[in-house]
């Protein structure tokens, strides 16, 4: 696990660092397209064996078609704890609860060593 | 060692005995014997017989240092075991000198078959390569007495295990529902190891109330985080060059984190050295 967690952290620092430095030569950048590489990096560092990375890189592939159905399932899901845990893992609208609480795990990790890489890659920065 | 032989044929019944024995032990007469007829047409046909190497160590072997008894009630041919009186009791006293000495007893020939006596005999005669004694007692009730003690050393059926404790509901809807609640439970329990602060949490909802604030926060925090680096990216604009890769090279020591925070910054200020930095990543993977 250990050294599963450090790959993923190192794929993720160099996508994410790449992708910074392009955002850094676009004109105007702002910090929803900073998150939004972040996540796409997360993703495609885990790769596509999680349903919740897959969601992710789908999402943001035909970013333009899902953005009217994004509303509509925004209006029509019903409040409830499982709902609320569904609509934070990406991709848990379709799961079972089962394959959910699989998913919300290695998403807890990846999340985890995606805001300690994060962190230091800021200081390193701001230093 | 010479190969046992068994005498199949019933005590009463006009079986020849096909194979070669070299001595068939006397019986004991059956002890009692009832007055149903069907003892005679090889309900309790007990035949033992033990052939040893050498004939005059047979012989010489009839010391009553064995003991073997087998008390049956005959059955009949067909079984009808409710009404039968019949015991044959017969007692059998052997002793062989050498070790090779087999016996092989049949209660009833028309139950056992030649293939379940020659297994029979097989079985006993890896127990007995090192005693030279053999003591058999079996008390049959009925006459399938024989083919019983033959399928022991089958294994025991398997039967279909239930976990259900006392009250529980046994259909398959129920047990399926149950698997199912265990797994989620066993996952709770990963989830819990995984959120700090959520052992002691009890129940189900304000665990996965804890989960849900845990995510959230996780997320305000990449959220934030972005905001800050978007600030300090704008900043670096310039200034980035004057990276001195040098300095960095002492820190990458504490954590792969650490590691990849402090080498990926020279490629993205000198985009050109990609191929450096796959081989860099190459080696710590």
């Amino acid at each position: 696990m250990t050294t599963r967690s450090s790959i993923i952290r190192t794929r993720f620092a160099y996508r994410f660092l790449h992708s910074l430095g392009k955002l850094n030569q676009q004109a105007k950048t702002n910090s929803r397209r900073v998150k939004h590489a972040a996540y796409t990096s997360m993703a495609s560092a885990v790769g596509s064996k999680r349903a919740w990375s897959r969601a992710v890189l789908s999402k943001i592939r035909n970013r333009s078609l899902n953005r009217n159905l994004l509303k509509k399932k925004r209006r029509s899901s019903e409040e409830s704890r499982f709902g609320e845990l569904r609509k934070l893992v990406p991709g848990g609208e379709v799961m079972n609860f089962y394959n959910l609480l699989d998913e919300t795990a290695d998403y807890i990790n990846c999340l985890t060593s995606q805001v300690q890489v994060m962190k230091n890659i800021l200081n390193l920065l701001s230093t | 060692m010479d190969p046992p032989i068994i005498n199949e044929g019933s005590f009463s019944a006009a079986n020849p005995s096909s194979y070669s024995l070299a001595e068939i032990w006397p019986f004991a007469a059956a002890a009692n014997v009832g007055g149903n007829g069907e003892l005679g047409g090889g309900g309790l046909g007990l035949r033992m017989s033990s052939f040893t190497g050498l004939l005059e160590a047979a012989a010489n072997s009839i010391n009553e240092s064995t003991l073997t008894e087998q008390s049956g009630r005959s059955g009949g041919g067909g079984g009808a075991g409710g009404g039968g009186g019949n015991v044959g009791v017969r007692k059998r006293d052997m002793n062989s000198e050498d070790d090779f000495s087999k016996f092989v007893f049949t209660s009833d020939a028309n139950d056992l078959d030649g293939s379940v006596a020659k297994r029979l005999k097989a079985s006993q005669s890896k127990e007995e390569n090192g005693a030279s004694k053999i003591e058999a007692e079996s008390s049959s009730q009925t006459a399938n007495k024989g083919t019983e003690q033959s399928s022991k050393p089958e294994p025991p059926k398997d039967y279909i295990h239930v976990r259900a404790r006392r009250g529980q509901a046994t259909d398959s809807h129920s047990l399926a529902e149950r698997a199912r609640r265990e797994k989620i439970s066993e996952r709770m329990k990963i989830l819990q190891d995984l959120v700090p602060g959520c052992n002691k949490v009890i129940g189900k909802a304000l665990v996965l109330d804890e989960i849900i604030n845990y995510i959230q926060s996780l997320q305000r925090q990449v959220e934030f985080l972005s905001m800050k680096l978007e600030a300090v990216n704008s900043r670096m604009n310039h200034p980035i060059e004057t990276y001195p890769s040098k300095d960095l090279a002492p820190s990458s020591i504490d954590t792969t984190g650490m590691i990849f925070g402090t080498q990926a910054p020279r490629e993205y200020a000198q985009g050109a050295q990609s191929e450096w930095l796959h081989m860099q990543v190459g080696n710590k993977l």
